[in-house]
């Protein structure tokens, strides 16, 4: 065999590997943005009309628009509400929710990541002056490990596995020395290995985002029911830290897994049990093809 | 002294007064069908819960024994009106129904059941009931809330179980003639039943969210009059929400009709008023009704049992199009007309705004208000008057604001509006009240030095955040696991080597088999027969001889395995049969080589047909000796062997 062999191969697997990556993210188009005149509700919220600006907003969400700025206006709509004389039950909810939506949308928004930390605190602060007993709901590990380390991170790394294979295939199969063999055996197993976690890791990222639809809870508590929505008082994941584990708190992420009638079945924390589906608010996505 | 201790009892006695009337504000009571009922019997609890002001009971609770198997609540929503003196106290609440079954005998105590208002759970007292052991028979008083003393009954007679027909037989009078006919529309195409059964109606099987739909049941009975039986169970319909528009049942008039030589009497057992609240096939469940009479079943409390047939109503949200923004679901058709006062105050103080709607539907919960900054809109006190026109709900509904305004000089209140769909017209409306304009004249000086000054306020969450007026172009979120090209490139590597190398196998193995094809002896042969017709064409008869003399050896090398030319002419045939080729074969493979032989000597006398003829011959000879397996040739110590 001749000595250019090996190279070529590899040179043509790595080709293959980049016009795959390239024809992949070559389809993910950017969309001109919704036609919205924005003037007009930064106006409303100057001289306090909330409720106006609200109004609009989701009325433009209910007509299926969505874009990070106007989830992200809608929260700062809801929180400049909920902290006015006109503040409304449920507000602090929908903030938590417009602002989770603006971040899925864009998850490179700082500004809406911070402030839905803040949120968050401030209804467990407000949970604990009530005499509300703190809820930990742990996510499930593999929900945690995709949080951890992003699904294009596993992919990315199934790629370089991919790669990693391929070389050390290369090595074992064209070349000579004994040494360059053995290296290219070992490079082989950990190409194997890398490649196996991170496909598996990024099917289960893709599993997880096809079949569950985050969503928020929006009332001060949603009680935990049963299929046949019934409260239930124990069933809830080993992480739910305490009693107060079958209510989820407003501003909690919930991840809808099925809708039945009036219920839908969460998973929260790693849990399962049902929702009354008017206490949570799905979350726009804008999954390109 | 005595003043004063006057003046603490009279303190007291108001405090009792207030506190009274705190407690009046809702008024429960809990019901059971029956005190004493055997193992395995059902019981049925009921929960009236009304409330005199506008807080609505909610999430209706019974605590009851283990030893029961409680099924329910089943919920309805009432509405009460009473007068007492000169005053009229309107009440709404709820009914909640439970069915509870005993499991084992003893004493127990039904309940508290409670239920939530304003936040906060009232209990009603509870119940202690006998449960008997299976088998043994309860003393079951009759319940008069349940059975009223004349229902059912159109000549107002007090028994109970008094049966229309057999007055009408004893007596022959025409009494069955002196109640009123049915109305043809109220008749179903055929009797269900020969004896009883319910005819479950909706006026609707289409409607949008939040529009009204009918449920009227009409209780058939072709022996006689009848009686509702204790133990109902009330048509579920989780998905609607619920408002009654017959109350009594033994109220409703009582019709006639005759069918197939029968005599039938109907009365409307349940009229509600269902407003869905989702979208989706929603099913409004059956009634199970217990017909009691002489002739029905009058020795057992639950009478004949009979049940309406379940129904299913089509509800869509009402259209996207043209929907206005701030619609909160509100279906019907209203007006909104609103009154201001005072129009001139102090900065700090309040005026009252009373926005009146009035219409059908079911009156809207609140009305979008015109905020701004320094305009305080308070929680409404909402007064109802809620009526019913013949089956449809409406009504007329207060709202009561408190507006404080804390900002000097003239302000435009502006509008409040009620965005509603109109499910007749099918078309959304925006009506609107325009508040006009209230002076607020600035705080004295005097008064704002004398209010202690208000407490720092922390930093505000919607400080950290500012509203983006600008959009930019959104790419869509792609994910590499999404597209085929990801997963097919995760194998291109790998596959590429194994492919590069696997190329390089079959091209060494080829290439082998290529160099072995070009030495081998048959290759050989051809060629040297192709030689020897091409020196036959130029006319070189030595050469003819000479190649089809080779192409005849590399033949029998190929056939036999034996180098033929090391031979001798004299033992070639024989040495040919022993090595396994057919005597004939051999036999003319020697001859050709002799006659070969010949010619050659012959040298340039050699005649042209001969050379021509001999060729012939051996291209015939070659090709059935090379049409054979190939023998592997001798090596040396294989020949002296032989």
């Amino acid at each position: 065999m001749n000595r250019g062999a090996p190279r070529r191969a590899l040179a043509l697997s790595v080709g293959l590997c980049a016009a795959g990556l390239l024809g992949g993210l070559s389809s993910a188009a950017a969309a001109p943005p919704p036609n919205v005149d924005l003037g007009a509700l930064q106006a409303a919220l100057g001289k306090g009309a909330f409720s106006e600006a609200i109004d609009q907003l989701e009325q433009w969400s209910d007509q299926g628009l969505v874009h990070p700025t106007l989830s992200f206006d809608r929260g700062v709509a809801y929180l400049g509400r909920a902290e006015s004389s006109a503040r409304k039950p449920a507000d602090l909810g929908q903030a938590a929710a417009a602002f989770e939506e603006a971040l899925a949308l864009d998850p490179s928004d700082e500004e809406a990541r911070v402030v839905l930390g803040r949120i968050r605190e401030t209804v467990s602060e407000q949970r604990t002056k009530e005499h509300a007993q703190g809820v930990v709901a742990r996510p499930r590990l593999l929900r945690a490990l995709m949080g951890l380390i992003g699904e294009e991170v596993w992919a990315g790394s199934a790629l370089l596995g991919s790669l990693l294979l391929g070389i050390g295939l290369a090595g074992r199969l064209f070349l000579k020395s004994h040494e360059a063999r053995l290296s290219g055996a070992i490079a082989a197993v950990a190409g194997s290995l890398l490649l196996l976690g991170g496909a598996g890791m990024a099917a289960a990222g893709q599993h997880l985002r096809r079949h569950f639809a985050p969503a928020v809870v929006i009332v001060e508590e949603a009680r935990l029911l049963d299929p046949e929505g019934r409260p239930v008082s124990g069933a809830r994941g080993p992480s739910a830290l305490d009693a107060a584990g079958d209510r989820v708190p407003e501003g909690s992420l919930v991840y809808i897994a099925e809708a039945r009638g009036a219920l839908v079945k969460v998973e929260w924390g790693d849990g399962v049990a049902w929702l009354n589906a008017a206490q949570v608010r799905k979350i726009a996505t804008l999954e390109g093809g | 002294m005595k003043p004063v201790l006057l003046g603490w009892l009279l303190a007291f006695a108001l405090l009792l007064g207030l506190s009274g009337n705190a407690r009046s504000q809702i008024d429960l009571q809990l019901q059971v069908s029956s005190y004493e009922i055997s193992v395995g019997e059902t019981l049925e609890v009921q929960l009236d819960a009304m409330s005199a002001d506008d807080e609505a009971p909610t999430r209706p609770e019974l605590t009851a024994p283990s030893s029961f198997e409680v099924r329910g609540p089943s919920v309805g929503t009432r509405q009460q009106v009473s007068i007492s003196g000169f005053r009229m106290q309107r009440q709404t609440g709820i009914s909640a129904t439970w069915q509870l079954t005993a499991t084992r005998a003893g004493v127990y105590s039904i309940g508290p059941a409670s239920v939530e208002v304003g936040g906060r759970r009232q209990r009603a007292q509870a119940v202690q009931i006998r449960v008997l052991a299976e088998g043994q028979r309860p003393q079951r008083p009759q319940r008069r809330s349940r059975r009223p003393s004349s229902p059912f009954d159109p000549f107002g007679t007090d028994d109970p179980f008094d049966d229309l027909f057999d007055r009408l037989r004893g007596g022959g009078s025409a009494g069955f003639e002196r109640l009123p006919e049915a109305a043809p529309d109220l008749l179903p195409e055929r009797a269900l039943d020969p004896v009883a059964f319910l005819d479950a109606r909706i006026d609707t099987q289409h409607a949008v969210v939040g529009q009204q739909v009918t449920l009227t049941i009409y209780a058939h009975g072709s022996q006689g009059l009848f009686q509702e039986a204790a133990g109902s169970h009330e048509p579920s319909h989780p998905d609607f929400l619920a408002q009654r528009l017959v109350e009594d049942p033994s109220h409703q008039p009582v019709y006639q009709y005759a069918r197939d030589g029968e005599r039938w009497i109907a009365v409307k057992v349940r009229e509600s008023a269902l407003f869905p609240l989702r979208a989706g096939r929603l099913e409004i469940g059956p009634l199970e009704f217990g017909f009691l009479g002489r002739r029905y079943a009058a020795r057992t409390a639950e009478g004949l049992r009979r049940s309406s047939r379940p129904l299913v109503v089509d509800v869509v949200e009402p259209p996207a199009d043209g929907r206005p923004a701030g619609y909160a679901g509100d279906v019907g058709e209203f007006r909104l007309d609103a009154t201001v006062e005072p129009r001139h105050i102090t900065q700090g103080g309040s005026i009252a705004v009373t926005a009146r709607v009035d219409g059908t539907g079911r009156m809207p919960g609140a009305l979008k208000l015109p905020e701004q900054e320094g305009v305080a809109w308070l929680e409404p006190t909402l007064r109802g008057d809620p009526s019913v026109a013949g089956t449809t709900v409406g009504g007329l509904r207060n709202f009561n604001y408190v507006v404080r305004l804390t900002r000097a000089g003239k302000i435009d209140l502006g509008r409040l509006s009620l965005p509603f769909y109109n499910p007749t017209t099918r078309r959304y409306r925006v009506l609107t009240a325009d508040l006009g304009q209230v002076t607020v004249d600035p705080e004295p000086r005097a008064a704002t030095s004398s209010r202690p000054a208000a407490p720092p306020r922390g930093p505000q969450l919607s400080e950290l955040v500012h509203f983006r007026s600008q959009l930019s172009a959104q790419r869509a979120l792609s994910h590499w696991a999404d597209h085929a090209g990801f997963w097919w490139s995760l194998g291109a590597a790998p596959a590429c080597v194994l492919f590069a190398a696997g190329f390089g196998s079959a091209r060494r193995r080829l290439r082998r088999r290529w160099q072995r094809r070009e030495q081998s002896q048959a290759t050989h042969a051809e060629r040297a027969l192709a030689e020897a017709r091409q020196a036959l064409g130029r006319g070189e008869p030595g050469l003819v001889l000479s190649s089809a003399e080779r192409a005849l050896y590399l033949a029998i090398e190929w056939a036999a395995g034996l180098r033929a030319r090391a031979l001798l002419r004299s033992e070639l045939e024989a040495r040919l049969v022993a090595a396994g080729l057919d005597a004939e074969l051999a036999r003319e493979a020697a001859e050709l080589l002799g006659r070969s032989g010949e010619l050659r000597l012959a040298g340039s006398a050699v005649e042209r047909d001969a050379v021509t003829g001999l060729l012939a011959r051996v291209q015939k000879l070659v090709k059935r000796l090379l049409g054979k397996p190939q023998q592997h040739a001798r090596t040396a110590a294989d020949e002296a062997r032989a």
